[in-house]
């Protein structure tokens, strides 16, 4: 839809933008409705299977749509904050289609709001359980040994740490979007007087209400501004759409066990071990340089959550040799979703992956 | 003269707004301050939160209702139950709902372009269709 200023055929005259200012005030007021009355749009509709469900942990395997497929499967590892609808928004704006269109078979790994039960949670159990449980069950799905792991934010963090866990496999690509490594440099982690345990609630969860409070600090005018924006553009669909699509994302932030919130200021935010080494897990040293597969890291420029030199040292850490950092134009979210990553992320993670998944 | 625009302005403004306070934060997110208030705040909130539970469990008791809690420890009961269902019946392979075409797939190589070589002068046929044409 275009916007009425932007049409050539302006009247310039103080009738004609009356006129026009007018017209979108009404349109406004119609869409304001429509806006209250219906429910968000649908996000995560591909087809897809649960093949494994274990607590808080999901492993779906989308259903493919293109006559032939590589070889090696993909597994994509969400944030442990947010559900895997990220990658699939809508027709047309989703990551998965896109792949699944390209010729990939699309494992996902997805999740559930842990429980209280679930609050000794801590990245041991992602990292030495969840993942290669998964990995086992891709294996055994597709009869491939190879596997691409990608991992989005902290489901890269993740998929790092169990890759620089097992150097002889069974992985053949390493994939991270937007991955926090120099956590001296991310904003919040700096934060030295904020107690964790302040954080954590009764039930021994971060509950989802904390978390969108500790993003919305990196930008606190965001929301308000968003909001302003919505109203401005209530007469554009696509743009409401959108917006809806996002906001619905950001509602369904999931809780996190509180020991894993513990481990993770500890061990990553206050020690910086994950980029100055010093991290063990299940009796083994975390060493970056064990991390010998073909690696791309894609990191957004305009990153507020994930600035980009807290994400750069992945590369320059790694043994790999196959190794490559894509810095592009967006924010934390716009990286991996939306008009903009449909246009400069996909198809330049598509020619990557395409060459290294036969 | 050209008329002011009010929307234009408004969008100016609120993107200046959300400019100048995002920049801000940026600067004393790692202040002791911040830090402080944080930490005030959760505390505050988590009292909050932990005063209108307790009242709203009172209330549901009250009304004979379960609580969300209960309802919760329900739910996660019965998630259990699922889960232990899912690793008792026969697998299901993801293939058998899903298609499985073949894996040899390969990613389609673009073809490097062919050096354009200056054309070379055509010598004029006596006869020729370019003849013709002309």
């Amino acid at each position: 839809m275009t916007r009425p200023h932007d049409t050539k055929v302006v009247d310039a005259s103080l009738t004609g933008r009356l006129r026009s200012e007018l017209g979108m005030m009404v349109q406004r007021g119609i869409k304001g409705l429509e806006y209250l009355s219906t429910p968000p749009p649908a996000v995560g509709m591909t087809p897809r299977t649960l093949v494994h469900r274990r607590g808080t942990l999901c492993l779906y395997h989308y259903h493919p749509t293109a006559d032939e497929i590589y070889r090696v499967p993909l597994l994509l590892v969400m944030a442990t904050t947010s559900k895997a609808a990220i990658f699939d928004l809508a027709k047309g704006q989703s990551l998965i289609e896109y792949l699944l269109a390209r010729g990939y078979d699309v494992y996902v790994m997805d999740w559930h709001a842990p429980s209280p039960e679930e609050a000794h949670l801590k990245l041991e159990h992602y990292v030495l359980d969840f993942i290669p449980d998964c990995i086992g069950r891709v294996q055994q799905a597709t009869g491939v040994d190879d596997v691409t792991l990608i991992g989005y934010c902290m489901g890269g963090v993740l998929a790092t740490l169990y890759a620089a866990l097992h150097p002889g496999g069974p992985l053949k690509n390493l994939v991270c979007f937007t991955t926090p490594v120099d956590w001296t440099k991310m904003p919040l982690a700096k934060q030295r007087h904020l107690n964790p345990e302040r954080l954590i609630g009764a039930t021994g969860l971060v509950s989802p209400q904390t978390i969108i409070r500790a993003i919305d600090l990196h930008r606190p005018a965001g929301r308000i501004a968003g909001k302003a924006r919505l109203w401005d553009n209530l007469w554009n669909d696509d743009y409401v759409r959108g917006f809806r699509m996002m906001a619905r994302f950001s509602d369904e932030t999931l809780p996190l066990p509180g020991e894993y919130m513990r481990q993770i200021h500890r061990e990553l935010g206050q020690n910086n071990s994950l980029c100055e080494g010093g991290l063990r897990m299940g009796g083994k040293e975390v060493d970056l340089k064990n991390i010998e597969v073909s690696l791309l890291h894609i990191i957004a420029q305009y990153d507020s959550l994930v600035p980009p030199d807290c994400a750069q040292p992945l590369v320059a850490r790694v043994g790999s040799r196959d190794k490559e950092e894509l810095l592009l134009p967006g924010g934390h979210v716009s990286l991996v979703a939306g008009p903009a990553a449909v246009k400069r992320m996909w198809p330049r993670l598509d020619r990557w992956l395409g060459e290294r998944s036969v | 003269m050209a008329l002011p625009d009010p929307l234009k302005l408004y969008r100016e403004t609120i993107t200046r707004f959300e400019n100048g306070i995002n920049t801000l934060a940026a600067r004393h997110l790692d202040s002791k301050e911040v830090g402080l208030v944080i930490d005030q705040y959760a505390r505050v909130s988590h009292g909050l939160q932990h005063l209108s539970q307790t009242s709203l469990d009172r209330l549901y008791k009250r009304m004979d209702l379960p609580s969300r809690a209960e309802v919760d420890a329900l739910a996660r009961a019965l998630r259990r139950v699922e889960d232990k269902l899912d690793q008792l019946l026969p697998a299901v392979h993801s293939g058998a709902l899903a298609p499985r075409p073949p894996r040899t797939r390969r990613p389609v190589v673009e073809a490097p372009p062919v050096p354009v070589k200056p054309a070379a002068k055509r010598k004029r046929k006596a006869g020729s269709d370019d003849d013709s044409a002309t």
